[in-house]
């Protein structure tokens, strides 16, 4: 039986200068976007307990959840107006036009 | 799904967008960032500020022809530009990384396996690398790697 195990050290990206790792950034799960993890910064971040990863801190990433994927999903569907996807997630994420890409 | 690499050069004055990536009129798949460096061929001392931010329309730039690291891959759907006569429309509030470095040191970003920028399939949206402020505006080359 396996345990899965949150670490919260694991990064989503690596910042190297002059060929050296400096620093270390994390995925936010609701943007998709990556910010620099400085423990002791000082910077306001945020946890979902939905996704269970940190956030970055963004006002709307705090306020909704709404996945980066549903995001994406959302953003194709309205390029090719496909109604059926849009109205599912539109359903699922009742603030998901108000984050539209 | 092929890797491929662009990379471009402007000077970095406030609010300039050094290299984009984005997607074609017609967009076909989605586009993942995965590499991002940004140096220079002069050594000075300047400090300066980019962000990787999310496009929403093109502007007009000098097209970039994506590379591909696999020789039998075929070319890339995706269209990529640098110096930029007129900016791209950037989405507010949408910054994918900030950068925030010198221009003496060389800056990297990797991402994770599975942890890539991603572009969704939607015409004409991508990612810019614009510049913010530099203490000494200087020629700025930005390389980027994506999959699509």
């Amino acid at each position: 039986m396996s345990i899965a195990i949150h670490d919260s050290t694991r990064e989503d990206g690596a910042v190297v200068e002059n060929g050296r790792q400096v620093g270390r950034t994390l995925l936010c799960p609701h943007c998709g976007g990556h910010f620099h993890s400085i423990p002791g910064s000082g910077k306001k971040r945020g946890w979902c307990r939905a996704c269970n990863k940190v956030l970055c801190g963004k006002a709307s990433c705090l306020k909704y959840c709404i996945p980066a994927e549903g995001r994406f999903e959302y953003a194709e569907a309205r390029n090719v107006q496909n109604q059926k996807v849009i109205k599912k997630l539109e359903g699922r994420y009742p603030n998901i036009k108000d984050l539209a890409f | 799904m092929g890797v491929y690499f662009i990379d471009g050069q402007d000077t970095n004055t406030a609010s300039t967008t050094v290299l984009a990536l984005n997607q074609p009129a017609s967009a076909l798949k989605r586009l993942k960032v995965g590499y991002l460096s940004a140096g220079s061929d002069v050594s000075a001392d300047s400090a300066f500020e980019a962000v990787l931010q999310r496009i929403s329309t093109a502007g007009t730039s000098t097209s970039v022809t994506p590379q591909k690291r696999d020789p039998a891959d075929g070319a890339a759907s995706a269209v990529a530009g640098e110096a930029h006569t007129s900016e791209p429309t950037y989405t507010a509030n949408e910054i994918m990384l900030t950068i925030n470095g010198h221009q003496r040191a060389t800056f990297q970003w990797y991402a994770a396996p599975g942890r890539e920028v991603v572009i969704p399939v939607t015409n004409n949206a991508g990612v810019g690398y614009q510049s913010i402020t530099a203490a000494s505006a200087f020629n700025q080359i930005v390389g980027m790697e994506f999959e699509e």
